[in-house]
């Protein structure tokens, strides 16, 4: 295997776009190239994630962002593993350049539902689910986050100001970035009046509906040695499945294909969490940040709950864990948010982070599920 | 917009040779890959191994907001997913409470609470 960095990185803020999921993809890809110092026509292939294309009658977006960039000839494809997206997209950008298939790949995200109201952006997000077996029963993603919760508070104990000190902790954190979609510290007095979305959820423990573009550039080493940013070594990249649906699984109260993912990754990495400086995990809803942190190895199983409160997982704590607000906060344009997370770790790498500068660059993880952890993708990343 | 032939047969499910139990569609076994299971019918009595309540729902269920979503153990082993109309008695539902499949919903396996006379309400 050649070694794999990413070379370049951009994102566009999330919240609402301006102009269709395409012309944001096209932007935010030669945002990324010019990161690196790259050309467009260095790239071999592009790989494009976005989800809910259908709700703009817009799919095959891979050979509109290529002609876009003047490279119609590239190939390209379109990876859907729902809100894991477009870390499946940068696994396949890792297979192809580590295993010698092309020295350049483009991997870029991008949603826009902002123009459909909540009922209908609930369904469009409910795709994600079984239609038959968990949407026809009445699931949403909410829903199904939320039963995790009150099967995690069953068994743990998880206390509600456990939940709402990882909004707090994301909404300061994102009130410091600029690409964010909320830009504004709470309180936990707002959390707790806020009202409740699916118990025992309330609006402050959700990810709001984003619109945004996020991409990457990932090169060979050997062929892109002097990049124009610090680049990021990929050390590891990892994917993982597991059952699809929740009440299939023999347990409620984590993810397996995040202990899968996060086991491979560490293996190739030869590294093991203690190593990991901070994290951008799939924070969906407060409760998901818990599972991450469990199911990555960093806490015992019930008990990562405290992580928040007790500000281990702050900017300035001894585990900074989504320094760029992480989906609650920043945002989750679903198929952006994979690539997104990797802009973070891009930003801080290179000390561009500011107010959210983390104090620690050793390590970083990724960690990114589809639905509720059918699909997991978790990354590492080094320095050079 | 149809949900095609998949779960509009309730309470059909399958049990692997490993003992795993089903209501989902499946074609070999998720624990053993057993490719030879046994239909079974569900008896759609059970307990609520986790719930929701919710009141932002999707389209399908927006005249029944707020409504619970509800995971089952049944008696007989295998959890399903189902949901349950707002209680206008007894409280919301609870985890480990008895609850018993209600037939005629016109979507999804529709629970209520079972009564220590075994009736359901
Ligand atoms: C919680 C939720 C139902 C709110 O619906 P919505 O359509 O965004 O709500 P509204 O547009 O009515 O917003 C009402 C207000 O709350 C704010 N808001 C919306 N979602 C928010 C969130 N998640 N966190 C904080 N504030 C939020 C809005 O900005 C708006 O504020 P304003 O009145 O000051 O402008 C919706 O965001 C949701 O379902 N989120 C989860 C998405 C999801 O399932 N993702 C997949 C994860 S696997
Ligand atoms: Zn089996």
């Amino acid at each position: 295997m050649r070694e794999t960095w990413v070379v370049g990185a951009a994102t566009t803020r999330f919240g609402r776009l301006p102009e269709s999921a395409r012309e944001a993809a096209t932007r935010v890809s030669l945002a990324a190239l010019d990161a690196a110092g790259m050309q467009p026509r260095e790239i071999g292939h592009t790989f494009v994630s976005n989800c809910f294309g259908v709700a703009e009658r817009q799919v095959h977006l891979g050979p509109l962002v290529n002609t876009g960039l003047g490279i119609p000839e590239v190939p390209s494809a379109s990876i859907e593993s729902a809100c894991s997206s477009s870390s499946a997209g940068l696994h396949e950008a890792f297979v192809r350049v580590a295993g010698g298939f092309d020295d350049a790949v483009l991997v870029v995200g991008a949603e826009r539902l902002s123009h459909l109201d909540t009922l209908r952006s609930t369904s469009f997000f409910a795709m994600g689910a079984d239609y038959p077996f968990e949407t026809r029963n009445g699931a949403t993603f909410p829903g199904l986050y939320a039963t995790i919760a009150n099967a995690h508070r069953h068994a743990f104990g998880t206390k509600e100001e456990e939940l709402g000190a990882i909004a707090v902790k994301n909404h300061a954190n994102a009130a410091r970035n600029p690409h964010a979609h909320f830009q504004k510290e709470i309180s936990l007095a707002t959390y707790l009046a806020s009202p409740v979305i699916a118990s025992p959820l309330r609006l402050y423990d959700c990810c709001p509906f984003s619109d945004g573009a996020a991409a990457v550039v990932v090169a060979a080493r050997e062929t892109t040695p002097r990049p124009a940013s610090e680049p990021l070594v990929i050390r590891a990249s990892a994917r993982s499945g597991s059952i699809a649906d929740l009440q299939d699984r023999p347990e409620l109260t984590g993810l397996p294909a995040t202990r899968l993912a996060a086991a491979k990754a560490f293996r190739q990495a030869g590294l093991s969490a203690k190593e990991v400086s901070f994290l951008e995990v799939h924070d969906c809803f407060t409760i998901a940040e818990i599972l991450a942190l469990e199911d990555l190895g960093f806490f015992p199983k019930g008990e990562a709950a405290r992580a928040g409160a007790e500000g281990i997982t702050a900017r300035d704590g001894s585990l900074p864990v989504n320094p760029s607000g992480g989906l609650k906060a920043k945002g989750h344009p679903v198929a952006a948010t994979g690539v997104s997370q990797v802009v973070e770790v891009f930003e801080q790498f290179n000390h561009r982070a500011g107010a959210r500068q983390v104090p620690s660059l050793e390590t970083a993880l990724t960690h990114n599920v589809g639905a509720t952890g059918g699909s997991c993708s978790v990354h590492l990343f080094g320095h050079r | 917009m149809g949900p095609g032939t998949l779960g509009v047969l309730p309470l059909r499910g399958v049990r692997s040779r490993c003992g795993f139990t089903s209501g989902t569609f499946l074609l070999a076994c998720p624990k053993c890959g057993e490719r030879d299971l046994a239909p079974i019918e569900f008896s759609g009595k059970g307990r609520i191994a986790s719930f929701t309540v919710l009141s932002v729902p999707g389209e399908e269920f927006v005249k029944e907001a707020p409504y619970a979503y509800v995971l089952v153990d049944l008696d007989e082993g295998g959890r399903i997913a189902g949901w349950m109309a707002a209680d206008r008695t007894g409280g919301p539902p609870a985890i480990g409470m008895a609850v018993q499949y209600v037939a005629g919903a016109a979507q999804g396996n529709r629970f209520a609470r079972e009564d220590a006379s075994g009736a359901s309400r």
